[in-house]
């Protein structure tokens, strides 16, 4: 008869012979960070949904035809720079839309291509009812802005240029705004389309379905969430005009969700309102967005809005945890990874052998078990389990690349402030948001 | 020294240094009494409507010995001779300057041997009208900023030969150019209203969304600490820029702020857009053109080449054809009216089968196109109809609408199919082209023989 020791890797029998104690000791990262927060939290937030969810749905209903006995004005703007190429395939997804009255504002910033020429096209044949150009490129924000200047709606829909989306997402990111008077504003669920062109756009997908569509469900749930996505996002106009619309990023979604929240509105996030963006599609652009990204973190949640963290009079337990939540697992968790590796070199250094399969087993069965979280919440189960194979590869892209990637992000803004060298503004809008500290 | 040789209502003969000059002070003379002995003509008039007139009577004359006289004015007529179409201006009875002049271009005028034939289309003697000034004169047809004319331009010369539109008389012009009696050099480039021609336009900007001329434009200002990017309306504040978001005075150029961009606002629909419509109002006829649609010309000086003095001298020796026409299929109008009529006496003796047919086109949209353009549309659709016969046949174009042919004893199967073909083709052409209207094409034919006998029942 043939005994378990003889088919289990050698790595396997030493963890069950070391005992749990000393399993907890080295893997105490794992445990006491990992689990919790991408296990626990996600699977007692789908239960609860799960209860919840014909409650919600009649909510959701109800909600929707008090949307459709108003018929708001919907102002859909699209800032961006060298985005022609985009504008038609966007124009015709936007035309399938279930909800109709709309009108599409496009803000061309400065482009040095054929965008111009696109778009007056587009405006001319009645297929954008607002083209406006700016020769001189003021950066994203200023291009949003500008764009909601002349927006006449009561609900701003704000769209990245090579998105596309469900027929049903923009009447789908506006039903909340029935739900409850105090949402300011509605994150979409983006997702990846491009998938099928390389592992860097596949590893996103899964990632995007981890952190983007799981873990933000998880996050509005919570009433903390606190990130609307520049690709898709929704807000009530009076309530971004109040607050003086978009400030210079980069991090700009970020930062105009959480000045919407320290208005003293709610921002919730809508699974149902999916749309499909291009992500980048090699590891050379993939990093360069991140350690942008990753910088806005250290910019605006920690520089920026610290004064979340201080009490003053209009302090809010719900902005503290969004706050929190986000440089906790992000900036905290980041140098405790460090500090663990550390420990884990100097004090076990000898059983690493050992320690690093296990380690990747434990990320790999986290991570099928993220998989079926992910098939729980998402509305296209089937098109997505093709995923599930690429899963091992994600202790790797998130575990390791995107760590290293944050790491040296957060050391360039930390003690560079690259994110005002950062191309992605123009130089004048930098140096003044530089010079005033923003 | 000046010697007068008859006096008379008419007109007063007088000789200076053995040239004859005839003197008219008004415009009721008669040129062919005496057009046998005179060298030259003097307006004595202060009035240059009489000027005008004269030399329209003179110029416009078939017969090439008076209409290329040399034409004088007293200097004190304030326009300028080429203006005119003058040959020069006399100072104070003092013809020493004219007589050159006149001995100049009589010595011309004594190499032609061309008349004009008056039997010749009248586009025709335009051309070796032309020509024959040109020669007699040694100097090219220039054309002069005119503001009272329509194109801008006149030629003096081409407009005393008629009283016809200048525009279709300079395209005879181009003509003599296609036929190399003359060369062109590029004047001017002249925009004119795609319906009366006109280049009195005012050009300016509408709304995109109603038209309406009423826009008030207004820069667009990026303040970028903030990135609050709005008109600059919104930034004005007790004459200062102050920025409505965060309440920063904008100072300086460049550094707190740029302006990226204008906006127009229409006063009429309150629509805004950084895109409006330049479109073009005609002052002479109201019409209101996309720019797009104004139609843009040439003005060119025209020379006389070494053909071309060839044929002012001894005339055309080239066969008659119409205008633009590449086929030897098409004729003019008056001709094959004369064809049609020789046609038909022979069918009627021989009693054959040569068949007539007329094609008749209606449409609203064809009917408000210029006269130009009416020009282009049937010289093309009678060469397009041209490209469906035999050699042996012919068509002619009364106007726009009207398009005759003459078939020579085809068999039933070709004149029969040719029909249908020409039905079919025609009425996708106009349909395929002017989409909204709406457009017919009736063909109808009869054996020539039969026509006579319609004519007299």
């Amino acid at each position: 008869m043939i005994e378990w020791r003889e088919i289990l890797p050698e790595y396997l029998i030493y963890w069950h012979e070391v005992g749990i104690g000393k399993f907890i000791r080295i893997f105490w990262y794992f445990i006491i960070f990992e689990l919790t927060r991408y296990i626990l939290i996600d699977y007692v937030v789908a239960w609860v949904q799960f209860f919840n969810r014909k409650k919600r749905k009649l909510r959701f209903d109800a909600a929707r035809n008090l949307l459709r006995a108003e018929n708001p004005l919907v102002s859909i703007i699209v800032p961006g720079k060298n985005e022609g190429k985009h504008l038609y395939k966007l124009v015709k997804s936007l035309n399938e839309q279930t909800y109709k009255n709309t009108e599409l504002i496009i803000v061309d910033d400065g482009s040095d291509d054929d965008t111009p020429i696109i778009g007056r096209s587009l405006e001319k044949n009645g297929l954008i009812d607002m083209f406006l150009r700016n020769e001189q490129r003021g950066g994203k924000a200023s291009a949003a802005n500008m764009a909601l200047h002349f927006a006449k709606g009561s609900i701003i829909v704000h769209l990245d240029a090579d998105c596309s989306f469900d027929c049903d997402a923009i009447e789908n990111v506006i039903v909340p705004f029935y739900m409850d008077q105090r949402i300011g504003a509605v994150g979409g669920n983006v997702k990846v389309r491009n998938f099928e062109d390389g592992l860097a756009p596949r590893l996103q997908a899964i990632e995007y379905l981890k952190t983007v569509s799981v873990g933000r469900i998880a996050t509005s749930s919570l009433g903390i969430y606190k990130i609307i996505s520049g690709a898709f996002g929704a807000f009530r106009a009076n309530v971004i005009q109040s607050i003086g619309g978009w400030d210079i990023g980069p991090g700009l979604d970020g930062d105009i969700t959480v000045k919407i929240r320290k208005s003293g509105y709610k921002t919730v996030f809508e699974p149902s309102a999916v749309c499909l963006t291009s992500a980048p599609i090699n590891f050379r652009i993939l990093t360069k967005q991140r350690l942008r990204w990753d910088k806005s973190i250290i910019r605006f949640r920690v520089r920026k809005h610290f004064d979340i963290f201080l009490p003053h009079a209009g302090f809010n337990w719900s902005n503290f945890f969004a706050s929190f939540e986000n440089i906790f697992y992000n900036v905290i968790l980041d140098i405790t990874w460090w500090i663990y590796i550390f420990d884990v070199i100097v004090n076990y250094n000898s059983t690493l052998h050992f320690i690093i399969p296990m380690n990747f087993t434990l990320y790999t069965v986290v991570a099928y078990f993220q998989m079926l979280s992910m098939y729980i919440f998402s509305e296209r189960r089937k098109e997505e389990l093709q995923f599930w194979k690429y899963a091992p590869l994600m202790t790797i892209y998130t575990g390791t690349y995107l760590r290293i990637v944050r790491t040296i992000a957060y050391y360039h803004e930390l003690v560079l402030k690259k994110s005002y060298d950062d191309p992605w503004n123009p130089y004048k809008s930098s140096s003044q948001a530089k010079k005033h500290g923003f | 020294m000046l010697t007068v040789l008859r006096n008379n209502d008419k007109g007063k003969v007088f000789e200076y240094e053995e040239l004859t000059f005839l003197k008219v002070n008004s415009t009721q003379f008669n040129l062919q009494d005496f057009s046998a002995y005179i060298d030259a003509i003097y307006i004595d008039t202060g009035s240059l409507d009489t000027i005008q007139t004269v030399l329209q009577k003179i110029r416009s004359n078939p017969d090439n010995l008076l209409f290329l006289l040399p034409v004088f004015a007293p200097k004190s007529v304030t326009n300028n001779n080429h203006e005119l179409g003058l040959d020069g201006k006399v100072d104070n009875s003092d013809f020493f300057m004219a007589a050159q002049r006149t001995r100049s271009i009589q010595e011309k005028i004594s190499h032609i041997k061309a008349e004009i034939n008056t039997e010749q289309f009248f586009e025709n003697q335009v051309q070796i009208k032309a020509i024959q000034f040109a020669y007699t004169r040694n100097m090219p047809l220039t054309p002069l900023r005119n503001r009272e004319s329509k194109t801008g331009y006149i030629y003096p010369f081409i407009d005393n030969i008629s009283s016809r539109k200048q525009g279709g008389l300079i395209n005879q012009l181009d003509s003599a150019v296609n036929k190399g009696w003359m060369q062109q050099e590029l004047q001017d480039k002249i925009n004119v209203c795609p319906s009366c021609n006109d280049t009195y336009l005012h050009f300016r900007d509408t709304c995109s969304s109603c038209g309406s001329i009423d826009l008030k434009y207004e820069e667009i200002i990026h303040h970028f600490k903030c990135a609050h990017v709005a008109p600059k309306s919104s930034f004005l504040m007790n004459d200062r820029l102050q920025c409505p978001k965060c309440d920063n005075h904008l100072r300086h150029i460049g550094i707190d702020y740029d302006k990226p961009s204008e906006i127009t606002i229409c006063n009429t629909c309150s629509h805004q857009s950084q895109e409006t419509h330049m479109k073009a109002h005609c002052v002479s006829c109201g019409t209101e053109s996309d720019v797009h649609e104004i139609e843009t010309r040439s003005i060119y000086k025209y020379s006389i080449t070494s053909l071309g003095i060839q044929v002012a001298i001894h005339g055309n020796m080239g066969t008659e054809q119409e205008e633009d026409n590449n086929s030897t299929n098409l004729v003019g109008w008056q001709l094959f009216q004369l064809y049609k009529n020789q046609e038909t006496q022979r069918s009627m003796m021989l009693d054959n089968n040569n068949r007539f047919i007329h094609v008749h086109i209606q449409s609203d949209m064809i009917s408000k196109l210029n006269s130009n353009a009416k020009d282009k549309f049937r010289v093309e659709m009678a060469q397009i109809i041209a490209s469906y016969l035999r050699p042996e046949d012919i068509i002619s174009a009364e106007n726009v609408f009207n398009y005759e042919l003459i078939l020579i004893q085809p068999t039933d199967y070709f004149a029969d199919d040719l029909m249908q073909t020409l039905q079919y083709n025609i009425e996708k052409m106009l349909g395929d082209n002017l989409q909204n209207d709406k457009t017919s094409v009736n063909i109808s034919w009869d054996y020539l023989k039969n026509l006579n006998k319609q004519q007299t029942g």
